[in-house]
Parts: structure tokens; sequence; C-alpha cells
């Protein structure tokens, strides 16, 4: 295996070995509001400001002026590492919005066959190496069955290994699966579950790396806060 | 180190200077040299017993001394003639001297001595080392260890800068700076080169420089622990010590240095701010052990707690404290009332607290910090999160102690086993940041079933023990169990007095008769009192309490009984001479207050006993003069060295009471 | 009339044909791939309300700049401006040409 993708995120490169593995596929899931985006900031704008690594964030859901405030409310300035060339913050959900339901679908404007051209295409001018997809959910409801929905993201699954960027994809979960559509964890290569959990009277806030290939990584859940600078995992804690 | 192996290593240095990149377009492969060893041998065959590997090692097979030097000249020799003939004699011997200057100064130490084999060495190893060991002939003792010290910091300092910008390892510097005057004299200028000022060392005694050198040394390894762990740190130190202490052992015993390193880095103890507790526990609480202090609530158990963090951070360490009793301001206040600085203290990282209190009264999510304390939620989870981020904040000190009081509290509203993992992770934790650590539990606040589990967690267990007797306290701490340790389970009983706790001392016949004082047909026994009259009818009584207060004093006194007078001259002398030393205290050294009380013991009509005043007589202290104060503290110093105890500056107080027995 | 302008008129309204809209929509689809396609539609679906009041010149720039701002978002700030550095040349090119033939 190459080399290691940091996230810089406090605590999370302790439970991976220093960092997402080059090239890989790295699905975060968790029910809503369990802070799988604010992962995926960190994850984008900790590379750019870091490891001076052109990043992407595509987003399809959540605007990019709502993402660029949350980024901001952690001290995470996205616009000024844009200005730089260093993040690209992809708002296709505004193109989502501006049309009807059936244009959307005479474009495909979220399909995975668009986005992986989309991504060739960037890929190739600004040079990125990190991927924040969020979120796969919102790809899914593009296609018309689940069987139809895999294969196609299989084959983007593909893509992505292909081009050698290294990827986190948001999926949205209900209840206790790992995953939506019970395919996002075979094509990716590690599984990081975020949750929040009932305790005492309190919610604590939980994150788990399912699975990793390519590397040891600390499976056991553990509680994680968000602190004025986001995201601040706890490897020394263990819960259950 | 034998001469054959400075020799090898001298070698080794020379194949590894000219293998380097550094040495430019004249760099040699490792294999040109095998060549030349190999092409040696036909001339010398006992070279077929030395290999070269590939990190420039030279294994040698050979057990013969002489025959080992011999066959190694013929292979310096013959790479010498090599690389001359590549590039011509003059251009190898300036590029051996330039790349080899430092090597050949260090070896020139090794070889100091061995005059013969170094002039049998082949040009230009021989004339550079000469010269070399020329120039150190002429440096002193001092000179000679700073530079073997100032060697091994560098390298320290050069492998820690890979870690850390070295400002941690600046302000230890500045911390030391207080307590060794010598330290003064050396800066870690702006190329993180450490300067010493030798002519300022020079004057010198050699203890003042062993403690100056250690406690830097000391600071290195304790930065290097802080930021690499235990073990690596462990490791970095013996290889410094395999590297530069290698053949050193005339000067560092010379210095009585060994021990002091070692010791002193790696087996580094907290003092417990009670001498009494320290010399029990064979020299404190030791770095990254866990103790379960039992004790009941209140001033014995504070005052107890305060002393260890006042003689701790007094003394350079750094503390976090866990509360679930009080809020941090109370803290605050406790410590205030100790003459320490909290607000200071935390804003150089050196304290923080965790609140564990303030849950119950406001609604806190997850962690939120409040000034420089980290508030946690009700959740363990979420206490265990604040307290690392507090460790994470706590600035580099070799020295660290915590105290968490959440046992009790948090048995009250978790299942026992919640705790006993949450503490059992606790101590995992503190253990790894080399933190000394006081559990804090109520006594009797468990079932005995619970509290014997939860002492398996633990390094060792204190207990504090209050009890009514005749109407008055009687108050004891004492070791339950300390691991690894030959500890002194006997009570030790105290009071307090001034908000200290005073520890009462017995002192044994025997101690008076190892020192003379008493004569065989005078005997005098010394006990434990335990602040009640003695049931001893005939007994008369010494008692010589103290008081101690924060200030700089030196003590020293004259001794019980009749002393001659040339001796109270020299007593008398010293009192004048010992004025402050240094401004700010970096350890609590007592100011004594002195009552000296004689008298006979009477019964009375109750039964019970009473001192009788009347009879008391005066006791011939040596010397009358100065205040009372100064012959306590005369006193005090002259009972230490009675009883042969070191006169332990840092205490904060010492009881004597002396019991004198009438020999019928 | 050039052919292009011809394709302004109202009756004849597909926009996207535009030689210089083509140029651009090529120009984009380098950088996003086939969502230039729909940007571009989106952007000459919007303007045509103006056509039929507005020159040549000034309708393509409207559509120009709508295509660069939507695909800002998509390519950033600093690709936007490259962007739009390399439509104004080809626009201008074009009117030259223009101009030169109908010369």
């Amino acid at each position: 295996m190459k080399g290691r993708k940091a996230t810089h995120i406090p605590g999370l490169d302790e439970l991976i070995c220093d960092g997402l593995p080059e090239g890989t596929i790295n699905l975060i899931t968790g029910p809503a509001g369990s802070a799988k985006s604010l992962m995926g900031m960190h994850y984008v704008y900790n590379g750019a400001k870091y490891d001076n690594e052109p990043s992407i964030y595509l987003t399809l859901e959540e605007s990019r002026d709502s993402i660029l405030r949350a980024a901001k409310a952690y001290g995470m300035d996205l616009e000024k590492l844009e200005k730089e060339g260093k993040v690209y913050l992809v708002d296709i959900g505004k193109m989502r919005v501006e049309c009807t339901a059936s244009e959307e679908l005479e474009w495909g404007l979220a399909s995975f066959e668009t986005l992986q051209d989309f991504l060739k295409n960037h890929i190739s001018f600004s040079h990125a190496t990190r991927l924040v997809l969020d979120s796969v959910t919102a790809v899914g409801v593009y296609y018309k069955s689940t069987e139809l929905m895999r294969r196609e993201l299989f084959k983007f699954a593909r893509f992505l290994k292909g081009s050698g960027i290294t990827s986190m994809i948001i999926s949205e979960v209900i209840g206790d699966k790992d995953s939506r559509y019970g395919i996002e964890e075979f094509i990716a290569d590690s599984l990081i579950k975020m949750d929040y959990e009932s305790t005492s009277g309190e919610y604590r806030r939980t994150v788990t790396v399912k699975k990793m290939r390519f590397t040891k990584h600390d499976p056991l859940k553990h509680p994680f806060l968000i602190m004025e600078n986001g995201i601040e995992i706890s490897p020394d804690e263990v819960i259950g | 180190m034998n001469k054959v192996k400075a020799y090898g290593k001298m070698i080794e240095m020379f194949i590894t200077k000219m293998t380097s990149p550094e040495i430019g377009q004249f760099r040699l492969e490792i294999s040109t040299f095998r060549i030349i060893l190999e092409r040696a041998r036909t001339s010398h065959p006992s070279l077929i017993k030395f290999t070269l590997t590939d990190d420039c090692k030279i294994v040698n097979n050979l057990k013969d001394n002489e025959g080992s030097i011999e066959a190694l000249t013929v292979f310096l020799q013959k790479s010498i003639d090599f690389i001359s003939s590549l590039i011509g004699e003059d251009m190898a011997r300036d590029i051996i001297a330039s790349s080899m200057k430092e090597d050949l100064t260090r070896l020139s130490e090794k070889l100091r001595g061995e005059s013969d084999l170094v002039r049998s060495f082949p040009e230009p190893f021989s004339t550079l080392l000469t010269d070399a060991i020329e120039l150190k002939k002429g440096s002193s003792d001092h000179e000679e260890i700073l530079e073997l010290f100032q060697e091994v910091y560098q390298a320290y300092l050069k492998d820690l800068s890979t870690h850390t910008d070295l400002s941690a390892f600046k302000l230890k510097l500045s911390i030391l700076r207080e307590k060794h005057d010598l330290i003064k004299y050396v800066e870690l200028n702006k190329a993180n080169y450490l300067e010493i000022d030798k002519e300022r060392w020079a004057s010198a005694t050699k203890n003042e420089v062993k403690e100056a050198l250690a406690a830097m040394f000391n600071s290195m390894v304790g930065l290097s622990t802080f930021l690499l762990g235990k073990e690596e740190a462990l490791k970095k130190a013996t290889r410094v010590f395999q590297y530069y202490f290698d053949g050193k052992d005339r000067i560092l015993e010379n210095y009585d240095m060994m021990n002091d390193i070692l010791e002193g880095s790696l087996y580094k103890k907290i003092s417990t701010g009670i001498g009494e507790l320290d010399s029990k526990m064979r020299g404190g609480i030791p770095n990254g052990a866990s103790l379960l202090l039992i004790s009941p609530s209140g001033i014995e158990r504070d005052l107890f707690i305060s002393g260890l963090l006042k003689n701790g951070l007094n003394n350079g360490s750094s503390a976090m404290m866990v509360v679930s009793k009080e809020p941090p301001r109370t803290i605050r206040m406790l410590l205030r009332s100790n003459d320490l600085h909290p607000d200071d203290l935390e804003d150089s990282g050196r304290l923080r607290i965790i609140d564990w209190f303030s849950w119950r009264g406001e609604r806190i999510i997850g962690v939120e910090r409040d000034g420089h304390a980290l508030k946690s939620s009700k959740i363990l989870s979420n206490l265990g999160i604040a307290i690392n981020k507090g460790l994470r904040e706590l600035t580099f000190s070799s020295n660290k102690i915590s105290i968490v009081h959440i046992i009790g509290p948090a048995t009250n509203i978790f299942e026992f086993n919640e705790v006993y993992n949450f503490v059992q992770r606790l101590r995992a934790k503190f253990k790894d940041n080399d933190m000394a650590s006081i559990f804090i539990l109520e006594t009797d606040s468990l079932s005995k079933e619970m509290e014997s589990r939860l002492l398996e967690v633990f390094d060792g267990t204190l207990i504090i023990d209050k009890s009514m007797e005749d109407g008055k306290f009687k108050r004891e701490i004492a070791i339950r169990s300390l691991s690894g340790i030959d500890f002194d389970a006997n009570p030790i009983p105290f009071f307090i007095r001034d908000n200290l706790i005073i520890p009462e001392i017995t002192i044994t016949e025997e101690d008076l008769h190892k020192k003379g004082h008493i004569s065989k047909n005078k005997k005098r026994t010394m006990k434990k009192d335990t602040r009640q009259p003695s049931t001893h009818k005939d007994e008369e009584i010494i008692i010589l309490s103290t008081r101690s207060r924060v200030k700089d004093e030196i003590v020293t006194g004259p001794k019980i009984g009749k002393i001659p007078e040339e001796e109270k001259k020299v007593i008398n002398k010293k009192r004048k001479i010992t004025k402050p030393k240094k401004e700010g205290p970096p350890t609590v050294k007592p100011i004594v207050k002195l009552k000296v009380k004689r008298g006979k013991m009477k019964k009375k009509d109750d039964g019970t006993q009473e001192k009788m005043k009347k009879s008391m007589d005066s006791i011939d202290l040596g010397s009358h003069e100065g205040t009372p104060e100064d012959i306590l503290k005369e006193a005090i110093d002259t009972i230490n060295d009675l009883l042969d105890i070191e006169t332990d500056l840092t205490k904060d107080a010492v009881t004597l009471k002396v019991h004198r027995k009438k020999i019928k | 009339m050039s052919i292009a302008a011809h394709h302004l008129k109202p009756e004849n309204m597909d926009l996207t044909v535009h030689p210089l809209i083509r140029s651009f929509e090529s120009k984009l689809s380098e950088l996003i791939g086939v969502l230039s396609k729909f940007i571009v539609t989106k952007q000459c679906t919007a303007v045509l309300p103006y056509t039929t009041s507005d020159p040549e010149r000034s309708i393509i720039q409207k559509i120009s700049k709508g295509i660069i701002n939507e695909s800002s978002v998509l390519i950033g700030d600093i690709q936007a401006r490259t962007l739009e550095k390399e439509f104004l040349k080809i626009t201008e090119e074009y009117f030259k040409e223009e101009v030169t033939n109908e010369r």
C-alpha cells in the first residue's frame, strides 16, 4: 500500500494508523446529525491546509453557503482555500434545486455517470487528491431500482480507485444498518460509523472504524465531541 | 572501552564519512572498502577474521588484541593509500582532517594515555589524534566533564529538536536556573546550541557541577519522556550512555555521576511533602504510580493533598486535579492559601483543573472550557475526554502529579463496574504519561468487597486514619501497600498545626547512644508522643515542636547537651553566614519556631498526668544568642544530627517530642 | 445577417447551436464534462426573454457571464477567471471574423 492521507482530525488518525490509505474509498455512515459532513469538511480542509493537497468537496444536498458557514463555525475558512485554488467546493445541489424533478432525471445531474464524467475532467485540471462525496444517498434517489444503483455505484467505485484519489463517501443510514443501500460497505475499503446514543440522560457521540482494508485499525467504539475546532475523537476512551 | 574497540570505531567512522554523500565527488562505495579489505588479506591473512557490514560496521572475530590492532592498521593504511592514489596525498589528508575533526576530538579522549598506540596509527590519523590529545591536556577536570556533557546535551537536543521546537526545554532551563546557580551560565542559543560558560563553572565544587549537570540531563530525559513516552526515552538515554559515557568511567566516578543520572532520570520519585512518609516509601511516590488514598473527608486529607501539590508545584512539577466535590474556584482558593499562584500556573500550563462538579448545577454539553479549567458533563466518557485534553495541555515537566477525586461520587451514580473500568483506564493513561497520581476514596464509602477489588487497580494504598482517644483526635497516615517497594508499614502519627501536617517522630535511645550523646550510665528514652500526657510516672518530657512557613533559610544549630566552646563558635559563625541563598523558593524550606519545655510529669488526683511547669529546667542548647526561632532552628538541626537524619529542607515542618526517662 | 444572428431571431430560438455558445460549451466540458451541456442550456433558456430586443453581442455576453457564474461553483474562482478570459478571447475573435466576413 502506498502512503496515507492524514485527516488531521484529533484522535482519528490514531485509530487508523496515521490516515486513510492512499487511493481508497472510505465510507462515512451514520444517522442524520451525526457529524458526517463535518468530518468530510475536516478531511478536505485539513488536507488542503496542512498537506497542501487540492481537495474536492462535492455536495449534492447541502448548499454551498450552508457548508461554508458550518465550516467557518469551526474555524475552517474554506472560502479562503478556495481562492487559493486548494479547495473546490462543488455545489451540484444548487443545480438540482434549479430544475424540476423531470429535468433532473433527464439530465442525470445526480447520477454516478455524470459525477464520474465531472470528476474525471475536474481531477485532470485541479489535480485533486482528496474527495468528499456528500452524499451517496442523494445519488441513490436518482435510480429507480436498487439493483441499477448498485451496478452504477460499482462502476463509480472502480473509476474512483482508478483515478488514485482518496475519497470519503458519506452515506446517511437509518437505524443500526451500516449503509443505506446495503452495497456501499462492499465497494468501500473502509467503513467509519458515526453515531450518537443516549446514556445517563445525555447524548453521547460515537465513532467506530468498523472496517479498514490494508491497515491495522482500532475497531472499538470511541466517544467524540464537537468542540470549538470541530470534531475531537478520544482514542483513549472506549465505550462498551 | 578497550583500545581495539576504540580503534575499530575510528575506522568505522572513517569509512562512514568516506561513503557519505557529504563528502561530495570523492565519495567511495562500501564495496570499494570491501575490495580493499579483501586485497589487504593477501598481505595480512588475519584480516580474514574481519568483515565489513553494509552499515560500515567492522565485525572482528579475532580474539587477539595486539593482532587486531596490527590487522586494523594494515587495513586502514591500505584504505588511505587507495584514497591518496585517487586524489593525491595532500587532498586525502585534508579531506580526512576536515570530515573527521569532531570524531577524532571525541576519540582523543578515549585514547588518552595511549600515545604509543596513537603514534602507530597510519598518517594522517597519528598526527591528528596526537594534536587532539595535546589540546585536551590543558583542560581542567570541570572542563573535561563539561565538554563531555555538552556533547551529550547537543546530541540529545538535536534529537529532541526533531520532535519539538525546544521551547519546552528553554522553559525548563529557566526553572532550573532558579535552583542551580551554575545553570544561569548555560544558554540555548538561536541555533539551538547549548552554550556553557565554562569559566563561570570553574570555581564550582564537584558536587555543584554534578547536581547542575544531572538536573539538566534529567530535564532532557523528562522532556523526551513527555514527547516520546517512557520506553522511547529510556532507549535514547541508554544509547547516549553507551555512546558517550563508554570509557568515561573515571571521570563519571570522579563526579559520582552515574547513579544520579540513572536514578535521577529514570527512577525519579515525587515527594509527598511529608518527609517521614517519603522515607517510609523509600523516597516518595514513584513516577507513574497510582495510589489510592483512603481517608475520611476533612482537614487531614485536604492538608495532605495541598502539601503534596505545594511541594510538587514549587519544585517545577505540573499537576492536574480532577474535582467532584467543589468547583475550580474553591480549588484555586485552596492553592492560594498555600502561597501558590493558580492563575499563573494555569496560564503557563503547569496546572489543569478538570471540573466534574459543575454538571450538577448547570447544563454541560460534552466537555466545555471555563477559562483554563475543563468542565465535563456527567457521563464518564466525557470526563475521560476532558482528562485527556487536560493532559495534552499540561506543559512539559519531568514530574507530573494528578489528584483524582471521583471514585466515591461516581459509584453513587454509575454501576461499580463502570467506575472500576474507568479508573483502570485512567490509571493506565497516567502511567503512559509517567504521572504520579493519587485517587481519593472516602473511608467506608464502598463495601469491603468493592474496596478490595478497587485496590487491585492501584500500585499502592495510603490510609489516613482519624479516631478519638481520651477526647482528643488521634491521627495517623500509613502505607498499606506499595508494589515493588520494601516500604515501612508503620503508621506515622501526626497532628495539625497552622494548617500543616506535623508528623511525630520517634527517637530511640539507641539512636542517641550511637551518636554518643548519652552516656551509658544515663539513659534517655525518646519515643513517640501522642500529645497526651505520658502515663509513665517518672518521665521527664522534652517537647520540641516546630511550626514552619515558607522562607529561605538554612537551618543550623547546636547540639543538645554540653557543647564545647569552640563548637559553639563554629555554630554561631555558621548561623551568621546562613543568609538567604537565592531569590524565589524552589523548595519549601522551614522557618522554625521552637518551644523548649522540660518538665516532670506528676500524677493528678484523677489519675491523669500533667506536666509540672514549675519543675521545668532548661536544656543547654549550646547557644543562647538570637531569637527563639534561631534557637529552635539550631535545636532541630542538632536533633537531626543526633538521629542521623538528613535534614530535608523541603519538609514543611518537623516536630520532635522527646521523652526522657529517669533511670532508677 | 450572419448564421449565428439567424439563430437569435425569435422564431429560430435555439441558442445552444450558436457557434460561440457551442465553443463555450466545448471549453466548459473540458472542465466539467457533460454537466456543461446542462449549464449552457440553462443559461440559454434564461436569457431567452431578452433576446428579441438585445443585439447579438450583448446576448452572447449575458450567456457567457451566466455560464461563468454557474460553473464557478463547480470549478472554483481561479479556473472560472481563466475560463472567462478564454470566452472573451473567442468572443472577440468571433466578432472580428464576423465584421470581416460582412465587409
